[in-house]
């Protein structure tokens, strides 16, 4: 029989007691998991891989600032180019390593190999856009054979007009991208009146269709982006891919000719860089105007960003101004 | 009357004490389940918020990788706990299914959160703890394993 005397009394229940309070410790434990876990889930990027892509942005556009600076100031040479080109790169390089230094982040960049050779074509003296010979035509080929690599990007980059003088409907200034080997060509069409009170016409032509965009100017110049889609820096959708896909040279094929129409019909400056292509003739070399030098296409260099938990290293195609592939 | 005496003691403290253990062990019972299926649900929960940063840092990748133009070496390391609620667990990519799978391995309870990417996945496997998401250069397809 049980000792009934006082000692011994309510054991179950003090063990009860005890294995529910260790229950509970099992319970404040599993609660504090699923605090941290709310913790864990409300926590945003921490590595800085956002980072990483914009440094990654800011540092294609450095580059091809120094690019464009050395095709426009360094242009003598294959090797003038390309030093113009690696100190520029050095010098953005360094700058952005100390400045992202002070937050833990090691970010550099280098020139990887050579870069791809060009041509530039430019006139920079407002005057008509006609031919470099000694009669100047107003119809003349500005470039022949300009061909594609073989990955299908595009051959022609940062093709800029900036006219003080644009001709009246009907006897428009006409680009053409003319396809060799029968394909088809890409017409545009630039007609209107510069500022005040002016209107920039642009139309595109290609096999698919036409589109017009017509763009009101304040400014007695009219700024035509015609590898950047954009007229006096308003995106113009004809120049733009899309439905209708209008980029320069979209859908000519992998080798064509830039031919220039009714160039005694506007005045002004333009440039544009091509990749491999051949002479037509029609320009004489600087300080003839318009004029050709030789001159980056692009430039791959080798980009890396490092902190404590990311490491990102990639080579970057750099060519300022080209459209997408097409 | 003698020869009943204290029976009915007896009897009323085997009784309570009978009905004592069936509360007590009833009440046990019950905060132990309760406890358990709590600590199920926390370790869902956890690995599911676990499998959701682990996707998100396999989104990152595929887009330093994508920005790249060829051959990237692209890294990132990820501290997350070692255990949840008590339980180890491994993470591991399933590129048939697109899918993250992730499993504690007591009690077993496995999740799995879908990927979308536009690089190849590539069959990984990682522990708890410091998980990294890289670009295999070689097979050209993002995978993890342990930082």
């Amino acid at each position: 029989m049980a000792h009934l005397n006082g000692d011994e009394r309510g054991q179950i229940i003090l063990i009860a007691a005890l294995a529910l309070a260790v229950t509970f410790i099992g319970l404040a434990l599993v609660v504090n998991s699923a605090i941290y876990t709310q913790n864990l889930a409300s926590r945003g990027e921490v590595a800085g891989s956002n980072d990483a892509l914009e440094m990654r942005a800011m540092m294609e556009t450095n580059v091809g600032r120094g690019v464009i600076a050395a095709n426009r100031y360094n242009h003598s040479t294959q090797t003038t180019l390309e030093t113009g080109v690696r100190e520029s790169i050095r010098s953005v390089s360094t700058q952005t390593e100390r400045q992202r230094v002070t937050s833990g982040t090691l970010v550099n960049v280098t020139l990887a190999g050579a870069p791809t050779y060009g041509t530039r074509i430019a006139q920079t003296n407002t005057s008509l856009f006609e031919s470099g010979e000694a009669t100047p035509s107003a119809n003349w080929m500005v470039r022949e054979r300009v061909t594609r690599p073989g990955d299908g990007t595009n051959a022609t980059r940062r093709f800029v007009i900036n006219a003080t003088q644009l001709p009246s409907s009907g006897s428009e200034f006409v680009v053409i991208a003319n396809g060799t080997g029968g394909n088809p060509k890409w017409t545009m069409r630039v007609w209107g009146d510069v500022g005040p009170s002016g209107t920039v016409n642009v139309e595109i032509d290609t096999p698919s269709g036409t589109q017009t965009c017509a763009v009101p100017i304040e400014e007695p110049y009219a700024h035509i982006d015609v590898t950047g889609g954009t007229v006096q820096g308003e995106p113009c959708l004809a120049l733009q891919g899309g439905s209708f896909d209008g980029r320069f040279a979209h859908g000519v094929g992998d080798e064509y000719n830039i031919t220039f129409e009714s160039g005694n019909q506007i005045k002004g400056n333009y440039s544009m860089v091509v990749r491999d292509s051949t002479p037509a003739n029609t320009l004489d070399t600087a300080p003839a105007s318009p004029f050709s030098t030789i001159a980056i296409y692009n430039a791959t260099v080798q980009y890396r960003y490092d902190t404590s938990n990311l490491r990102y290293e990639a080579k970057i195609r750099v060519a300022p101004g080209e459209p997408d592939a097409s | 009357m003698r020869r009943n005496r204290a029976v009915s003691t007896t009897l009323s403290y085997t009784l309570s004490l009978a009905i004592a253990s069936i509360l007590v062990s009833g009440l046990l019972i019950a905060g132990g389940n309760f406890v358990e299926s709590r600590q199920e649900q926390v370790i869902r929960d956890e690995l599911e918020v676990i499998g959701q940063q682990v996707a998100a840092d396999i989104a990152r990748i595929d887009r330093l990788v994508v920005a790249a133009d060829n051959d990237p070496t692209a890294r990132l390391n990820h501290t997350f706990p070692e255990r949840v609620s008590g339980s180890t667990y491994r993470v591991s990519i399933d590129a048939a299914a697109d899918e993250l799978a992730l499993e504690s391995t007591s009690p077993d309870v496995s999740v799995t959160v879908s990927l979308k990417s536009r690089t190849d996945l590539g069959d990984s496997t990682a522990g708890g703890g410091v998980i990294t998401v890289f670009y295999d250069e070689s097979s050209g397809q993002l995978e993890v394993r342990d930082g």
